[in-house]
Formats: structure tokens, C-alpha cells, sequence
């Protein structure tokens, strides 16, 4: 229990940290948010003004502590491009981008553990599966989805090539490509940890010991190998999702979905701060709470780390 | 005579390195009686652990060989899946050099003690009830906790002790033990020995104990083997051999114990111990050996009956009692 707590205070505490370095780099960054926003025409006083609508002319410190104490009650200030509350502008996206990054899980999970599992049925299986995801990791997230748009969307019409879609079916055949290609290498990945750390495990004396005691492979396939290797995969798998979410910055804009990915980008060169900040802060928490649930899925599934943790 | 429990004749392995067969075990005959025990003694490398493995069927993928290994007159390496299956289960078992890495460091004792039983269709509750029993006999008292913990939370001594009742938990007719006491203190080793020795005569168990210490082995077998680069180099009585070695390498080995209360420095074979696969067509001791001739260069000495046990030398007759491995000896050559 203490052990579980800990790990939730780490948790908290990288939040608080992450928001702090974000904040400075962005109010550091190059470029004013009033100038942009007074057009290339305004005058000095015309920014100035601005400025102080905005609180933009406080001290570095004062601003930060106003963001942080909104934040933590969910008020996250105003857009300056939309004129309009960055919560209200989140709303409707945010779930988007969630069932892209769900949907994009699923597929790492049943091909990537899929492909990863299949040398252990046959050795033979072995140098196709780590040629296969070699190939399948070093493809950028971009290649595949302008390839899967090409093939699956121009010259075979299965799915649409844009959009996001209505009803739970039509989001599904929307966002097929987009998963697919935000998947694809991170699938990739999976397998091929997967199949290191089962092959690692098979090797292990601890299965000498069992197959040595009769136990049909199968069982000591399930108890001996595949329990034992979960650590790694379970660990790769929780940075796989929280990695989605920034993958999906590109993916949202090569298919024109309005999601998260696709806003940020438009904040960034508008300089709209508040924006690039909320969903800064978004990817942070996917992040931190990826990492955080693979820490507890490692307690939850090595004895040794609990002992370890507890003294 | 009855057929043997285990028979082995000229057992050879090659394994695969760096993508060829290299042999490990160039030739390993003997036999194992009913609720006999066996020792099989050499030094790291000689391919002690191998024959057990071999035994097991549980060597590495790709591993070739020859000779035979028979259970109750049957092929071990002509059995079929289930039937290695049924022969592992019920039949033999193993406990290994080191508990820690031979344990699922993820599961409980409980688990380890139990699956076994478990597959075979033992209920829980019965299954549990003899865990327990067992490991009390083998000097565990709270088993019952015990079973909760992780193999973490064990020492050495311990985690050898659950080794061996999980050995036993289904009531096998021959245990192999390779080094079941190397890793463990001085005192544990002694402890578990005994429970080693104790289980084995009450339940008429045949044992073949693996190990490099001859006066161990010496002192819980009834015969043993020595083996050298692969090879079986002399068998027979415990005590014969312990007294009256024929072989140059056995009288080696035997000097080269330390002696407690002595302060000299422990004197070792000279020369480097070689691996199986790097051992000449001659006798495998030959370059080591002080009396070794042209012949033993040549010829490999197969196994014969010198007194009263089995000896792999060209030269035992002649040698008898004198092999002292002085400086002169080794001029002489």
C-alpha cells in the first residue's frame, strides 16, 4: 500500500514539474502572443492594451500561479485565436483523439502480442517475425498513413481517405486508416519485444526445471514463460499508449480529423499559448499516467518489487 | 540380476556451438540399480550435468546422440511426447546446482510445490496437505506459511529444501542431483545432505548424485564414477575407489583435496583441465597425465575391468598403487 502511494505521489509531483517547464519554455519561447494577435498593423498602445486584457504584462511567477490554481479547477483561460474558453475548445476534440488512441491500442495489442507470440509456436517463424517488425519500426508514422490512404482510400475505396464521421460505425470506418497508420510501427515495436522477452524467458533454467517435471508445454508455457515475460511487454505496452497521443499530432493532420493533434498544431503557429499549453499538459498526463499504471502493473505482477518497495 | 533402473552404454552428445557440433560427452556407459545411489564425479566441464540432462531428454535443441539411455529397458530417446511426459512426471526427478534461478522467482512455493500434482490431477486440498508433509520432512516446519511466500523470501538452505520436496511430491524412483549443496554454506550443506539421505533410504530411492567433492561423494554413494573431458575414466565401489584409484586422474583428484588443518597450499593437477571436444584421439588424460606413453596418445582406452572396478587406462596393471605424480614420475616419461 505504501508502495502504491508512492508511486501516485512521483506521479503527482512529475505533473507539477512538467507543467513548470512547459509554462517557462513557452512564455521564453520567441514570438508575442499580443503582437500576433493585434495583426501587422496595430499600434504599440493597440498591444499594450491587449497585453493587459490578457494578463500578459505580470510577472512571470504571477501568471503561472494563476494558470496553475485555474488548471487545477479545470480552467485553463482563453484561446486567443477562438476567443473562447480552451476548455469548451477541448471538449469536443478530446474524445476524438481518445478513440483514435483506443482504437490505435487494440490494433498494437492483438497484432503486436500476436506477431510477438507466434515464434513460440515455430522457431522457423522466428527470423520472419524480426525481419517483419524491424521493417515495420523504421516506417514513420507519416509514410504509412499517406500509403494506407493510397491504397485502402484511392485504389481500393474500402475506407474514406478524411473525416471523422457519425454513429459508432461510421467513427469506426473513419478512423480505420488513422489507427492503422498511428499503430503500425509502434505494433511493430510491441512484436518485437514481445518475442524478445518470451525467447529470453524460454531460455530460462526456471523452465528447464518445470518442462524437467512433465508439465505440458502449454502450462508451462501460460505459468513459466509468458507470465514472466509480461513485465517488459507491460512496460513497453503503457509508453505505447501515452506515445499515441503525441503520434496522433501527425496522424489527425494527414487525415483532416479534428482532434487534439490537428489543434495543437494550428495553436503553435498562431502562438496561441493557452491552447499549446492545455493539451502540453494533456499529453504529460497520458504520459505520467501510462507510466504510473505500468509501475503498479509491475507490483501487481512481481513479488520481488513488492519486497523491494516495502523496505 | 534384475534389469538396472537406468542403464546407460557409450553415451555420446555433440552439441551445437557457434553453429557446429562440438562433443561434450564422449562416452558414458553405467548403470543405476534400485535404491541405489551413484555418484558421477569430475571437475566444472567434464559433462557431469550433461549426462543428467541427457537423461532428462533435456538438452538443448538441436543437440545429437548416440549410445543409449534406457529406463526400465525401455529407450528414454525413443520416447514418445506423452510418454516422456508420464516418464518426467512419475518416474525421475531433478533438483539443480542452484535453487534461485531453477525457481520461478514470480510465483509462490505453493505454486512450485503444488503444479506438479496439480497436473497429474491431485485435488488442491490433498495436493496442499502432502506439500506440507513433505516439507516438514524435509525440515521446513511452518509449511503452510511457507506456501504463501515467494522464493525471495528463502535462504539458500531453504529454497534447496523446497527444491527437493517439490522433487518428491510425486513419489519419482530415481532422483538426479546435480550439486544440490555447491551453493550452500558449510553447515546447510551437511543438513541437507542428511535429508537427502534419509528420504533416499526410506523410500528406496535411487540416486545419482553429481558432484565434484569425491569425499562427499565417497561418503553418501555406494558406487561412483569419475568423469574427465567427457569421458567416464574409472567406476566402482565408493570405498574402493576412494582408497585404491586406479586411474592416474582419480589419484589426481584425490591428492588434490584440501587437507583441514594444513596449511600448505592445495597442490593441483598439472595442466589445464580440456573440454571434451578438445581432447585428442588418445586417452582424454593424456596430456596431463605424467605415465601417459605413445600409445595413450594414439589409442583411446575404453573401460575394463581392473580388480575390482572399471578403469579407462592402458597402463592400470601396471601402475597399480604407484601413480604418485612426484617430479620424478613425471621426468621418467
Amino acid at each position: 500500500m505504501r508502495s502504491v502511494l508512492r508511486i501516485i505521489g512521483t506521479a503527482a509531483g512529475t505533473l507539477l514539474a512538467a507543467s513548470l517547464v512547459i509554462y517557462g519554455a513557452l512564455a521564453l519561447a520567441p514570438g508575442d502572443p499580443a503582437t500576433e494577435l493585434a495583426g501587422p498593423r496595430a499600434t504599440p498602445r493597440l498591444i499594450a492594451q491587449i497585453r493587459h486584457q490578457y494578463g500578459l504584462d505580470r510577472p512571470l511567477p504571477v501568471r503561472y500561479w494563476s494558470w496553475l490554481t485555474g488548471a487545477v479547477h479545470g480552467n485553463f483561460g482563453i484561446s486567443l485565436q477562438f476567443r473562447e474558453s480552451v476548455s469548451a475548445l477541448l471538449a469536443p476534440r478530446l474524445p476524438v483523439t481518445l478513440e483514435l488512441v483506443a482504437y490505435a491500442s487494440v490494433i498494437i495489442f492483438v497484432f503486436g502480442l500476436g506477431l510477438g507470440l507466434l515464434p513460440s509456436l515455430s522457431a522457423r517463424l522466428n527470423v520472419l517475425v524480426t525481419v517483419t517488425a524491424g521493417v515495420g519500426i523504421a516506417v514513420p508514422t507519416f509514410v504509412a498513413a499517406l500509403v494506407l490512404v493510397e491504397v485502402f482510400a484511392l485504389k481500393l475505396g474500402w475506407f474514406p481517405a478524411v473525416g471523422t464521421g457519425t454513429g459508432f460505425a461510421g467513427q469506426v470506418e473513419h478512423l480505420t486508416l488513422p489507427a492503422f497508420a498511428l499503430a503500425f510501427s509502434w505494433a511493430a515495436y510491441v512484436a518485437q519485444i514481445s518475442r524478445a522477452s518470451v525467447r529470453e524467458q524460454q531460455g530460462r533454467e526456471h523452465v528447464t526445471t518445470a518442462r524437467g517435471r512433465g508439465l505440458p508445454s502449454p502450462l508451462v508455457f501460460r505459468r513459466h514463460v509468458l507470465r514472466n515475460a509480461a513485465m517488459p511487454i507491460v512496460t513497453v505496452s503503457g509508453l505505447t499508449v501515452a506515445g499515441l497521443i503525441a503520434g496522433s499530432i501527425v496522424v489527425e493532420t494527414a487525415f483532416g480529423i479534428g482532434g487534439l493533434g490537428s489543434l495543437l498544431v494550428q495553436s503553435v503557429s498562431a502562438k496561441d499559448n493557452n491552447v499549446v499549453l492545455a493539451i502540453s499538459m494533456i499529453l504529460v498526463v497520458a504520459f505520467v499516467l501510462a507510466t504510473t499504471l505500468s509501475d503498479l502493473a509491475h507490483l501487481a505482477l512481481d513479488p520481488r518489487i513488492r519486497a523491494s518497495a516495502r523496505s | 540380476m534384475s534389469a538396472p533402473l537406468l542403464e546407460l552404454d557409450r553415451l555420446a552428445v555433440r552439441l551445437p556451438v557457434h553453429g557446429e557440433l562440438s562433443t561434450v560427452i564422449h562416452d558414458a556407459s553405467f548403470e543405476i540399480a534400485a535404491g541405489e545411489a551413484l555418484g558421477l564425479v569430475g571437475e566444472s566441464g567434464s559433462g557431469k550435468s550433461m549426462t543428467a540432462r541427457a537423461i532428462m531428454r533435456l538438452l538443448p535443441p538441436r543437440a545429437e546422440i548416440s549410445g543409449s539411455v534406457s529406463y526400465l529397458g525401455q529407450s528414454v530417446p525413443g520416447f514418445s511426447r506423452s510418454a516422456l511426459r508420464d516418464f518426467r512426471a512419475t518416474q525421475i526427478a531433478m533438483i539443480y546446482q542452484d535453487p534461485r534461478a531453477h525457481i520461478n522467482p514470480v510465483r509462490t512455493n505453493g505454486d512450485f510445490l503444488l503444479e506438479a500434482m496439480l497436473a497429474q490431477g491431485v485435488r488442491p486440498a490433498a495436493a496442499r496437505e502432502r506439500a506440507v508433509g513433505l516439507l516438514a520432512q524435509v525440515g521446513i516446519a511452518d509449511g503452510g506459511r511457507r506456501l504463501r511466500q515467494y522464493p525471495h523470501q528463502m535462504s539458500g538452505g531453504q529454497l534447496q529444501r523446497i527444491m527437493i520436496a517439490a522433487a518428491l511430491v510425486t513419489s519419482p524412483r530415481l532422483l538426479l542431483a546435480d550439486e544440490p549443496t555447491t551453493a550452500l554454506d558449510v553447515t546447510t550443506q551437511a543438513e541437507v545432505m542428511a535429508i537427502l539421505g534419509d528420504l533416499r533410504v526410506e523410500r528406496g530411492l535411487a540416486l545419482l548424485f553429481i558432484t565434484h567433492d569425491l569425499d562427499l561423494a565417497a561418503a553418501v554413494t555406494d558406487r561412483m564414477a569419475v568423469m574427465y573431458a567427457g569421458m567416464i575414466v574409472e567406476i566402482g565401489s565408493s570405498q574402493t575407489i576412494h582408497q585404491d584409484a586406479l586411474h592416474p586422474y582419480t589419484v589426481g583428484l584425490l591428492r588434490s583435496r584440501p587437507k583441514i588443518g594444513s596449511r600448505a597450499r592445495i597442490w593441483v593437477i598439472p595442466g589445464r583441465p580440456v573440454s571434451a571436444f578438445e581432447a585428442g584421439p588418445g586417452c582424454v588424460f593424456a596430456a596431463r597425465c605424467p605415465y601417459a606413453t605413445g600409445r595413450c596418445r594414439t589409442e583411446r582406452p575404453g573401460l575394463r575391468e581392473v580388480e575390482r572396478q572399471l578403469v579407462a587406462c592402458h597402463r592400470a596393471e601396471e601402475l597399480k598403487g604407484s601413480v604418485s605424480f612426484s617430479a620424478e614420475a613425471a621426468i621418467s616419461d
